[in-house]
């Protein structure tokens, strides 16, 4: 085990044990999901702890100064080597930097002082070197620094998906940690995926960037206004989750606590009850009818279309089912369903309700037919009773949940990126059946992932309209 | 108190199989007792069916506990500061804790308005109030000890003040156990809870042929005897699947006394003052 002095940042947060062995890292992110802000702490904190250390970065020069403007440390011992540098070509690029990068490390060795390498990015080396000569580069760097047992980061942009490519380059590593921005409360949250040979349970922690650019992480982060499952206090800190339920915890206290009370009572302790005004994660479908405003169609027809609806999500086991586990609540020419406990329920309820639908609509004239555009998303809501002491529903979730449907058109079942990031790591289905389809901007300048569920007999494998013209 | 109290706080259920155990004599002790010690000790009589801490502390309080569950009252009304108790008991109260005692109410409609309500929205309110009384002991009023009074058996408050402890002390009265039921409540509820990190014991109470009061029924000068090569402990430790942590001899000065009382304040040198020390001072309850 290292010294704290080589902790990587939010390590305490991060891993169970709360030290991580000198290892050589891979950092994974979403471009603009603050990778270099993160070396950018590792180093700093290393220059603080009179480390020696090493980045290897694309940046300019002006772009290296902004990075650091705000630093309080001496930035005297940061030896900065620079991936771009004009007139080289690609492989003999590589060579240039192998060497200048051993020099460096052959220096630092003989200081004596701990080391820490940055290399931002990966994906900087793959677009001037390519595939085959990076993976070489990054093969004999990793054996170097695992060598001279120099705490090291890479980072690379998140592929799209895992090819054989970027699975044997992740596995060059000793770890691999992943950062997101999640939607729509634009939290940044980072996790240990992996880490070889230490027993490990992922889980993501919150951090924000402060004015001067430091990261504070974990408890420090305020957890947007969310309260606890179990105790109904305010959370202050990173609220806290249990792998079997979707309830947020203020602390490990409350967690053991509804743990022992699900135990004997059953996981329904915290969810069969009618909470004056809660927030929970919600699980959100929302479905309008296609064309319904039309005003060709009589209102008698609208009435039929909507009864028809209806008739058809009350009847899929999937809505049968969860039985008290839901929210719903009409919106007129549709409904929006909150489940309150398994996030695939919505997609399980697009499929029954897509089945049901070409079933009524094959006997039906053109003008006769249900056609509905889904939109699935997940987030945090208010609980409130209303006037008449029924449960409503309203917030982040059940916006981004509307928003993401208003990008479709007829028999589009499209989810946000936190659902569907949800729904792919569960199960190899699902990773077939939903598709990235584009980064569409939704209203005041926010921009969502969207993505779209389709398979030969469900959905629509066609791009909705709002996308194609926006690209 | 001898510096050596961190920010840890402990919380002690006292629970049965079946009713007349002992548990409230032996919480109420040993409460008083840790208080003693100078710790900041909060006892709550949680046997909302049949409580009896009362007969201990001869007080009618102004609030019950009940209230605070119900929202009609804070933390802060509902305890009780009971320290002059312990106090009393001693020539310098320098170096004492604090006692604080928390009452259920025994009148039935209100026994009724806790046990009764079907609705679980209300049932829920309830147990957020019960989960934030433990918050804000161990946040707000740096509980050393939390020491619970449960009701016997398998029944919604019992078991939510299991949940919310983490040290279970399961008695069993010598002469009346159910060892079947015992453990069967054991395998059902405590194999549940203990899974997360909850520890619990045996405690034996009421052990028949050890106490020999020589000098008529003045419980000063009584004594005890061990008998020799009694197996009662690893017997029972065996059939239910938990550790003996202490077995309580049997004092008719305690047992057939006309008014309840504090042994552990008023007979400081009685064997089952004793008794109740070694069980504070063992590794498994110290904080």
């Amino acid at each position: 085990m290292i010294s704290d002095s080589l902790a990587i940042p939010g390590v305490a947060h991060l891993m169970a044990s709360r030290d991580i062995p000198r290892s050589v890292l891979l950092l994974l992110g979403a471009s603009g999901s603050s990778k270099t802000m993160y070396c950018r702490q590792f180093l700093l904190d290393g220059l603080q702890a009179g480390d020696s250390c090493l980045f290897v970065c694309s940046l300019d020069d002006r772009q290296l100064q902004d990075l650091f403007s705000k630093a309080s440390q001496s930035l005297d011992r940061l030896e900065v080597i620079r991936m771009c540098q004009e007139g080289s070509p690609g492989s003999d690029r590589l060579q240039l930097l192998s060497e200048q990068i051993e020099a460096a490390l052959s220096k630092a060795s003989g200081s004596g002082k701990p080391m820490r390498v940055v290399v931002d990015s990966l994906s900087s080396l793959l677009l001037s070197a390519g595939q085959e000569a990076t993976f070489a580069f990054v093969d004999s760097l990793v054996r170097t620094l695992r060598k001279i047992g120099a705490m090291s980061i890479f980072t690379m942009v998140s592929p799209r998906s895992n090819d054989y490519y970027t699975t044997n380059l992740e596995s060059l590593f000793d770890g691999i940690l992943e950062m997101k921005i999640e939607e729509p409360s634009m939290i940044r949250k980072i996790r240990l995926f992996s880490i070889k040979g230490i027993r490990h349970n992922p889980f993501w922690i919150s951090f924000a960037i402060a004015e001067n650019g430091n990261l504070i992480f974990g408890d420090q982060t305020p957890a947007a206004g969310m309260i606890c499952s179990l105790c109904g206090k305010l959370i202050s800190g990173t609220p806290i989750t249990s792998p079997e339920s979707n309830h947020v915890f203020d602390t490990q206290e409350c967690v053991d606590t509804y743990r022992k009370l699900a135990g004997v009572y059953g996981s329904g302790v915290l969810v069969s009850d009618g909470l004056n005004y809660e927030v929970v994660n919600v699980n959100l479908f929302f479905i309008d009818i296609v064309g319904l405003s039309d005003s060709s169609l009589s209102v008698k027809k609208q009435v039929e279309k909507i009864n028809t609806l209806t008739k058809s999500i009350a009847s899929c086991e999937a809505y049968k089912n969860s039985k008290k586990d839901k929210i719903v609540l009409p919106t007129g020419d549709g409904m929006a369903i909150g489940f309150l406990q398994n996030p695939e329920l919505p997609l399980q309820l697009s499929f029954q309700l897509h089945s049901k639908l070409r079933e009524y609509n094959r006997v039906r004239q053109k003008e006769d037919e249900v056609g509905v555009r889904i939109g699935l998303s997940s987030g945090p809501v208010f609980i409130v009773n209303d006037i008449n002491n029924n449960q409503n529903v309203w917030g982040p979730g059940i916006v981004l949940a509307r928003r993401v449907m208003d990008i479709g058109d007829d028999r589009h079942v499209l989810l946000s990126g936190n659902l569907a990031d949800q729904l792919i790591a569960l199960k190899d289905e699902y990773k077939e059946m939903i598709k990235f389809i584009g980064d569409y901007q939704i209203k005041h300048g926010q921009t969502i992932r969207v993505y779209s569920a389709y398979s030969l007999d469900f959905g629509n494998a066609e791009l909705p309209r709002k996308i194609s013209a926006s690209k | 108190m001898d510096g050596r109290l961190a920010d840890v706080t402990r919380c002690i259920a006292f629970h049965s199989y079946k009713g007349g155990t002992g548990k409230t004599t032996i919480a109420s002790n040993f409460a008083a007792l840790l208080a003693k010690k100078g710790y900041n000790v909060f006892l709550l009589d949680l046997d909302v069916y049949a409580p009896s801490i009362q007969a201990y502390f001869e007080m009618k309080p102004k609030f019950w506990i009940n209230d605070y569950l119900n929202n009609e009252a804070e933390v802060d009304d509902v305890l009780n500061d009971l320290t002059h108790h312990v106090s009393e008991s001693v020539s310098s109260p320098e170096g004492i804790g604090k006692l604080w005692v928390g009452f259920s109410n025994p009148k039935k409609e209100e026994i009724f308005k806790l046990e009764g309500s079907k609705q679980d929205s209300t049932r829920f309110q309830l147990l957020r109030r019960f989960i934030q009384l433990r918050e804000k002991l161990v946040s707000d009023y740096d509980a050393n000890y939390i020491i619970i009074d449960t009701s016997p058996g398998i029944r919604y408050w019992s078991i939510n003040s299991l949940a919310i402890a983490d040290t279970y002390l399961l008695a069993l009265k010598m002469g009346d156990l159910d060892v079947d039921g015992t453990r069967k409540m054991a395998d059902d509820i405590y194999s549940s809870l203990t899974k997360h990190g909850a520890k619990s014991y045996l405690l034996l109470n009421r052990i028949a042929g050890y106490c020999v009061p020589h000098a008529g029924s003045n419980a000063a000068d009584s004594h005890m005897v061990i008998p020799q090569g009694s197996d009662i402990a690893t017997t029972l430790s065996r059939d239910v699947g938990m550790e003996v942590i202490s077995s309580v001899p049997c004092y008719c000065d305690i047992q057939f006394s006309k008014k309840e009382f504090l042994t552990v304040l008023k007979y400081p040198d009685h064997p089952f003052a004793k008794q109740i020390e070694a069980l504070a001072e063992s590794s498994q309850i110290k904080v």
